[in-house]
């Protein structure tokens, strides 16, 4: 009906918002054009010329030179496997410790505000200034090892920082606050007499957080788990300095920032980050998959 | 109709307050076995409160509840074993309607070979076989609740406490709704606590009403007592007294009472039931009580009130008119006769249908 209406009326009588509309498009949608040619400019195209130069090694050797030596070089292809080490474990414990405080925090509790605020407060903070704090306060002669030597509970100093302990508790304290934020921005919109209802149809706590809540907050979950994971994988001044960057904390992003402002081998350090960004790619196709098996409808019963 | 699961409900003098806010007051009511009970109230009476002290889902602050003389208010909702359907359906997203309707006998460790037959025929009795398979979200409305009906009566419980079930709903599929679920009460046995701030909802499907108000119990009864003897303004209000006129005592005899309206220039006959108390009073009557064309009446000027039609509205087969008499005094009459805005109207109340009440009752 509406369609034969608007065919009667001439073409260019017609605004832009309904030319837009027969396509199935909104006006505000333009908004986004902005934001998507930077990133085609800022992003796909460094991208597809990293990718282009990552083929055009600088001693020749053919298109895949540069991969072949990463590969072959244990020292270099050892630094996937020692930031999966660290990236992995830190965000399954961020988004496993965020999990359980979001499950409670959906609640109204008191000073909810104030945890928010306090849980949130290192995203504020620079990883440079996080790493700073770690070498003060848990470094040989930092506090906590200087009370513990004053209680004298230890003898030495223990070794918190400048090896994988120091990088591990730097990636949790900037990841754990983005992991928190978005299962708590999911978890919210759970509906709440859903586990009262749960709770009337018989199942006590446990069966209601593995039943109900938790199947709920998977799809949040699976989310905060990519992006804690990219966050990790890409750890470069953490490593540097509560890490210790010639050995176990050399990651990924150091031997790419060698390549290129050590040896000046910008082939090379574009292969690295080609390599690095396969890996997080991998990483994030087998959560998707997993997660396409799953329930990811709405967190709540419909038309409500 | 089958044996209910229960024989008596008692809830004796419970209490809620929310942060010195009393939600709930001395509440008491004792349920029998196979009955429908509705609580009735606008929101903030406490009715919910009480469905979800009931429930489980919140502690009492003080009192008691007894299920055949066991005491059941200190369990968890869990291990209550009663059957609750909410306003919002709370279905379980993540589920299909066959899972969700399952779901309390597998918490409940129903045997594996008796879960099936059992969802199957409670997905019968709510008549959605054919969308066993389906997500709460590909549902309507409706058919949503009718799962929710379903995941609750396949338990077999002894109580089902149902909140506002019928809210979320249009009218049309409230009424039919409503219909089905007195079917499924009286099919099955069951025993109900029904939560509505719609009086015609309460009136039509319980057997008896509880009436609330700020966390009080104004009156219990059966629908026809709480409709045809409202135990005060509020009350009467409720159930479709929508003239609530300010009045002042002339005089009281023999359980009947005449009244001064609009300064005393309208004087009326009605049924007392002001008590012995001595405030402000209302004369309190139904739209449809109020007759047009008086005058022939036979008792020649009693009951007659002047007044000027001032809105009409068209109702199908009635009009609903909005008129003003004496001293502002303003009052809404049913009527099928032809009556238009400015009309000089004299309306007739029968004095058996004028109920006299204190203002602050």
């Amino acid at each position: 009906m509406s369609r034969a209406v608007a065919a009667d009326r001439p073409a260019a009588g017609r605004s832009l918002r309904h030319r837009l509309a027969a396509v199935g498009l909104d006006r505000v949608v333009l908004l986004a054009i902005p934001a998507a040619a930077t990133i085609g400019l800022l992003f796909v195209y460094p991208f597809l010329y990293g990718l282009g130069l990552s083929f055009q090694p600088l001693d020749g050797g053919g298109v895949f030179a540069n991969y072949r030596a990463f590969f072959n070089d244990a020292y270099q292809a050892s630094t996937i496997a020692k930031t999966l080490r660290l990236a992995l474990p830190a965000a399954l414990l961020n988004v496993a410790v965020s999990v359980p405080i979001a499950h409670k925090m959906r609640r109204p509790m008191r000073f909810k505000r104030l945890i928010t605020t306090a849980l949130i407060l290192p995203v504020t903070l620079g990883t440079v200034l996080v790493a700073e704090g770690l070498i003060r306060y848990f470094g040989p002669q930092g506090w906590f090892n200087q009370a513990l030597l004053g209680l004298g509970l230890i003898d030495a100093p223990l070794r918190l920082t400048n090896n994988y302990v120091g990088v591990f508790a730097s990636l949790v304290i900037t990841g754990f606050p983005l992991a928190l934020l978005i299962v708590l921005g999911h978890a919210s919109g759970i509906d709440p007499d859903v586990e009262k209802a749960a709770a009337t149809l018989g199942a006590g706590p446990t069966q209601r957080f593995w039943k109900v809540t938790f199947p709920l907050m998977l799809p949040g979950v699976s989310i905060a788990f990519m992006l804690a994971f990219v966050a990790a994988f890409a750890v470069f001044p953490s490593a540097v300095m509560v890490g210790n960057p010639s050995g176990e904390t050399r990651v990924i992003s150091i031997a790419a920032y060698q390549a290129a402002y050590e040896q000046f081998d910008y082939p090379m350090a574009s292969t690295i980050a080609m390599v690095m960004a396969a890996v997080e790619l991998a990483v994030i196709g087998v959560i998707l998959g997993l997660r396409s098996r799953l329930y990811r409808g709405a967190t709540s019963g419909g038309k409500g | 109709m089958p044996d209910p699961k229960l024989r008596h409900l008692r809830i004796e003098g419970v209490s809620k307050s929310f942060g010195g806010q009393v939600a709930l007051s001395d509440f008491h009511l004792d349920v029998l076995g196979g009955e429908f009970v509705a609580l009735l109230g606008p929101s903030g009476c406490g009715k919910s409160t009480m469905l979800n002290c009931l429930a489980g889902l919140l502690p009492l602050g003080a009192g008691r509840i007894t299920l055949d003389d066991r005491r059941i208010d200190t369990l968890p909702p869990e291990r209550r074993g009663f059957g609750m359907v909410f306003q919002n359906y709370a279905l379980f997203p993540h589920l299909t309607v066959r899972r969700n309707v399952a779901f309390g006998l597998h918490a409940r460790k129903t045997p594996s070979d008796e879960v099936g037959p059992r969802v199957e025929r409670s997905l019968e009795q709510v008549r959605l076989t054919e969308h066993a398979d389906r997500y709460p979200s590909q549902l309507s409305g409706g058919q949503q609740q009718r799962v929710a009906m379903a995941r609750a009566i396949v338990l077999e419980p002894p109580l089902i406490l149902m909140d506002e079930p019928l809210s979320n709903l249009d009218a049309q599929l409230r009424t039919e709704l409503r219909t089905e679920l007195r079917r499924l009460h009286q099919d099955l046995g069951l025993t109900t606590v029904y939560v509505t701030h719609d009086q015609s909802e309460a009136l039509s499907l319980a057997d008896r009403i509880v009436i609330l108000r700020s966390g009080r119990m104004l009156q219990v009864g059966t629908p026809e007592e709480v409709y045809t003897q409202p135990a005060g303004a509020y009350v009467a209000a409720f159930m479709g007294y929508r003239n609530l006129l300010p009045a002042q005592l002339k005089e009281a005899r023999d359980g009947r009472a005449t009244v001064l309206l609009a300064g005393g220039q309208v004087e009326l006959d009605g049924v007392d039931r002001t008590g012995d108390g001595v405030g402000d009073l209302v004369a309190a009557i139904r739209p449809e009580d109020l007759r047009v064309g008086g005058g022939s009446g036979g008792d020649g000027d009693r009951n007659l009130i002047r007044c000027r039609a001032e809105v009409v509205e068209y109702q199908g087969n009635e009009l609903v008119v909005t008129a003003e008499a004496a001293a502002g005094l303003s009052l809404q009459l049913r009527t099928r006769e032809r009556v238009a805005p400015g009309d000089e109207l004299s309306v007739r109340a029968d004095p058996a249908r004028v109920l006299v009440f204190e203002a602050a009752s």
